[in-house]
C-alpha cells in the first residue's frame, strides 16, 4: 500500500505510506469544494481529510486521484483517524481490500474520462504542470 | 449649586483616587520587588553552566498549537519559526479558521518535506472562537504529547523557546519529567502546588517604532512582564496565562479542556487554580510579537479583553474566594485582577472629579488640596514608572522611554472603552463575539537576542540554582538608575499617606 484513498460517507481520506509523498492539495481544484474555506478539512504529512465534501466534488477528486495513481481501498475510519493523529502506518490494515484499482491516465477509455464540467474544473495551471500529457487514445474499432 | 457640585466632585475624586491608589500600591511595591530581585547576579554567570540540565533522559513530545484566523500576513513566518525550534521531539498543529489566502499557505507541500510533523486543521466556522480552535488542535494532537505550547500567529518564537520551557518545567517540578537529579529540588517541589503551565514573556517589540501607539504598548508590556509579573512570581501570587507564549501540561489540558470564552486564557487560568494547580512565570522565555498600530484596533482588542475578563470574574468570583485550593496570596491577587479593566476608569474619573473640585474650590472638611494633588500625582505616575523600570531592566530605557508617556495618553483614551466593555461583561448573560486584531506582519525592530539584565535569582528557588543564570550581554548594571527608580517609587508610594499624616498633625 503506498498511495490510497478511502471514501467514508461524505469524508474522503487521501493518504500515503512507506515514504510516498502525499498529493499536493494545490492540484485539487478549489472549485470542487474539498479543501476550501467552506468545508472542514485536515492535512498532515501522511493524510489529507476532507469532511462533508459535496457529491460532485467527491466524484471529481476520485477521477483526479486515480489519474495520480491512487487506489481506492476500504479502511476503518478509526484506523485512518489514528493514522492522521499519530502517523504510525502500522495502524492501517496490512492488506486493505482494494475496491478499485487505479487506472493510469493513458488507459482511460472514452467513458471513463471526466465529464465536460469536470474537465473544465481540472483545467488549471497547477494541474497541467503535474499531470503528464496523455498518450493518444486508441481509436474505437 | 456650584459648591454642591464641587463638594460631590471632591467626594467622588476621593473615592476613585483611593480605589486606584490600592492598585498603585501594588505597582510601586512591584517595582521595588523587581528592582531588588532582578539583576543582582554577577557578570559572567552564563547559561552554559546550566546546559547540564539539558542532559535529560528523555525528550517528551511537545505539541505546538497555532490558532489562525485570516493570518496571511504572518502565517508563514510563525510556522517557519516553530519548525526551526532546536528541540528534537515536536509536532506543530495549526488550527485554522481562515477565509483568506492563509489556506493556500497551509496547503504548501513544503511543510511536509521534513520533520517536525506539521498538521493543519481547517474549520469552516469560528464556533468557540480561539478556544474552539484550540480544542480542535487538542483533539487531533498526538496522544503521546506531554506538553502543549501555544503561540499566536504574530509571534516569532526564537529557536530555543521550547527547550527553555522544558527546562523551566524541570526546575518547577523535576518529578514531572522523570528526572532524578537534584533531589533537594524534588523535595522543594513536592511541597509546592503542582505547576500546570509556564507563561513566558510576550515581547511586543517587532513594530515598536511604528508610531506613538506601538511605543506605548511596548512600554506597557515591559512594565507588566518585567515588573508586575516578576513580583507576582516572587510573592507566590496568582499569575495569568496570557493567550500566547506559554506551555501547558497536556494531561491537565486534556482534563480541563479549553473553554469557549472570548478570553479563553484567563478563564482557563481560573479553572487551573480552582483545581489546585498553579501557573509559573519567567521573563527569560521571550517571543517577540507585533502590536496593534491604531487606537481603533487597540480599543477593539482591549474591549474584548475587558468584557471576557470581567465576565469570567463574575462567573468564578465566589468559587475562587471560597476555594480551599487557592492560597491567600492567590486570592488576594485575584481580587486585584477582578476590577483590572476598571482601573483606568477610576483614574480617569478621579482626575476629572478632582479637577472639577479644584475649579469650585470645595472640599470635605477633613481634606486639604495638598492631599488631593499628592494622591493624583501618585496614581498618575504609578504605571509609567513601572514601565520605565521594566524598560530599564530590559536595557531598552534609553531607546524606548517615550513609550511611558504614550502610555499615559493611551490610558486616558482607552478608559471609557474598557470601562464600557467591563461593565457589559459584568452585566450580560452571554459574552459578545470575538473581535479580531489584524496582524500586518510589519517589522520595524528586529529582536536579535535576549537583552535582559541579569535576573535569575528570583526564578531559581531563592538562589539555589543561581549557577544556571543566563548570559548577560550588557555592561555592568548602572546602580544610580536602579537607586533612582527605587527611590522615586518609594517617595510616590509614601506621598499620599505622608501628606495626609502631615495635614492631620498640622490641623
Amino acid at each position: 500500500m503506498t498511495r490510497c484513498y478511502t471514501i467514508n460517507e461524505k469524508s474522503v481520506y487521501i493518504y500515503a505510506t512507506a515514504g510516498d509523498s502525499l498529493i499536493d492539495l494545490h492540484a485539487i481544484p478549489a472549485g470542487i469544494g474539498l479543501f476550501s474555506a467552506e468545508v472542514p478539512w485536515r492535512l498532515s504529512p501522511w493524510v489529507a481529510v476532507s469532511e462533508e465534501a459535496p457529491e460532485e466534488g467527491l466524484r471529481v477528486v476520485e477521477m483526479l486521484l486515480k489519474a495520480e495513481g491512487y487506489r481506492k481501498v476500504e479502511a476503518d475510519r478509526v484506523a485512518l483517524e489514528d493514522y492522521f493523529v499519530r502517523g504510525d502506518e502500522r495502524v492501517l490494515p496490512v492488506q486493505a481490500p482494494v475496491i478499485e484499482e487505479s487506472v493510469p491516465l493513458h488507459q482511460w477509455t472514452l467513458d471513463d474520462r471526466p465529464s465536460a464540467q469536470a474537465r473544465q474544473t481540472l483545467r488549471r495551471p497547477s494541474r497541467r504542470r503535474r499531470v503528464p500529457k496523455p498518450t493518444p487514445l486508441p481509436r474505437a474499432s | 449649586m456650584g459648591s454642591t457640585i464641587g463638594l460631590l466632585a471632591s467626594f467622588a475624586a476621593l473615592i476613585c483616587g483611593l480605589l486606584f491608589f490600592v492598585c498603585a500600591v501594588k505597582y510601586y511595591a512591584s517595582i521595588l520587588i523587581a528592582l531588588a530581585t532582578l539583576g543582582k547576579e554577577k557578570q559572567g554567570d552564563s547559561e552554559e553552566k546550566g546546559e547540564g540540565m539539558d542532559d535529560w533522559r528523555d525528550t517528551p513530545l511537545v505539541s505546538i498549537h497555532l490558532p489562525f484566523y485570516n493570518e496571511a500576513n504572518v502565517a508563514r513566518r510563525v510556522i517557519q519559526a516553530c519548525l526551526a525550534q532546536d528541540y528534537p521531539n515536536l509536532e506543530v498543529l495549526v488550527a485554522d479558521d481562515s477565509r483568506d489566502d492563509t489556506i493556500e499557505i497551509l496547503k504548501d507541500p513544503g511543510w511536509r518535506r521534513r520533520p517536525p510533523v506539521v498538521k493543519f486543521i481547517h474549520r469552516r466556522d469560528r464556533s468557540g472562537f480561539k478556544g474552539g480552535a484550540l480544542s480542535e488542535a487538542l483533539r487531533f494532537m498526538d496522544p503521546r504529547a506531554e506538553f502543549v505550547v501555544v503561540f499566536d500567529a504574530d509571534f516569532i518564537p526564537p529557536p530555543d523557546t521550547v527547550r527553555k520551557f522544558i527546562r523551566k518545567f524541570r526546575e518547577e517540578d523535576p518529578t514531572l519529567l522523570g528526572t532524578d537529579f537534584l533531589p533537594d529540588l524534588q523535595q522543594v517541589a513536592s511541597l509546592r502546588k503542582p505547576v500546570a503551565a509556564v507563561q513566558g514573556y510576550q515581547l511586543h517589540y517587532l513594530n515598536k517604532s511604528e508610531n506613538w501607539v506601538t511605543r506605548g504598548i511596548r512600554a506597557e508590556f515591559s512594565g507588566s512582564y518585567m515588573v508586575e509579573r516578576v513580583a507576582e512570581e516572587r510573592l507566590g501570587a496568582m499569575k495569568m496565562i496570557s493567550g500566547s507564549v506559554f506551555m501547558l501540561r497536556a494531561d491537565v489540558l486534556r482534563e480541563l479542556k479549553w473553554g469557549k470564552s472570548i478570553t479563553e486564557d484567563w478563564e482557563l487560568t481560573i479553572r487551573l487554580y480552582r483545581e489546585g494547580y498553579r501557573v509559573s512565570y519567567t521573563p527569560l522565555i521571550q517571543a517577540p510579537a507585533e502590536m496593534p498600530t491604531t487606537i481603533r484596533a487597540l480599543a477593539k482588542q482591549r474591549m474584548r479583553w475587558a468584557e471576557g475578563h470581567t465576565h469570567a470574574v463574575r462567573r468564578h468570583f465566589l468559587g475562587v474566594l471560597g476555594s480551599a485550593k487557592l492560597t491567600a496570596a492567590e486570592k488576594l491577587e485575584f481580587l486585584y485582577f477582578a476590577p483590572y479593566y476598571l482601573q483606568s476608569v477610576m483614574l480617569l474619573a478621579g482626575t476629572a472629579f478632582w479637577l472639577l473640585a479644584e475649579v469650585n474650590h470645595r472640599y470635605p472638611w477633613f481634606w486639604q488640596p495638598a492631599f488631593g494633588w499628592s494622591l493624583l500625582l501618585s496614581n498618575l505616575l504609578a504605571t509609567p514608572l513601572m514601565c520605565l523600570a521594566g524598560l530599564w531592566l530590559e536595557g531598552d530605557l534609553r531607546s524606548d522611554y517615550q513609550g511611558a508617556f504614550s502610555l499615559v495618553a493611551l490610558t486616558y483614551i482607552l478608559a471609557p472603552f474598557q470601562g464600557y466593555a467591563a461593565l457589559r461583561g459584568l452585566l450580560e448573560r452571554e459574552e459578545g463575539g470575538w473581535v479580531r486584531t489584524l496582524k500586518t506582519g510589519s517589522v520595524t525592530d528586529m529582536f536579535l537576542s535576549l537583552r535582559l539584565r541579569g535576573l535569575l535569582r528570583w526564578l531559581t528557588l531563592g538562589g539555589r540554582l543561581s549557577r544556571f543564570s543566563p548570559v548577560f550581554d550588557l555592561p555592568a548594571i548602572n546602580l544610580p538608575v536602579r537607586a533612582l527608580l527605587a527611590a522615586t517609587s518609594l517617595i510616590l508610594l509614601m506621598l499620599p499617606p505622608a501628606t495626609a499624616l502631615a495635614l492631620v498633625i498640622h490641623a
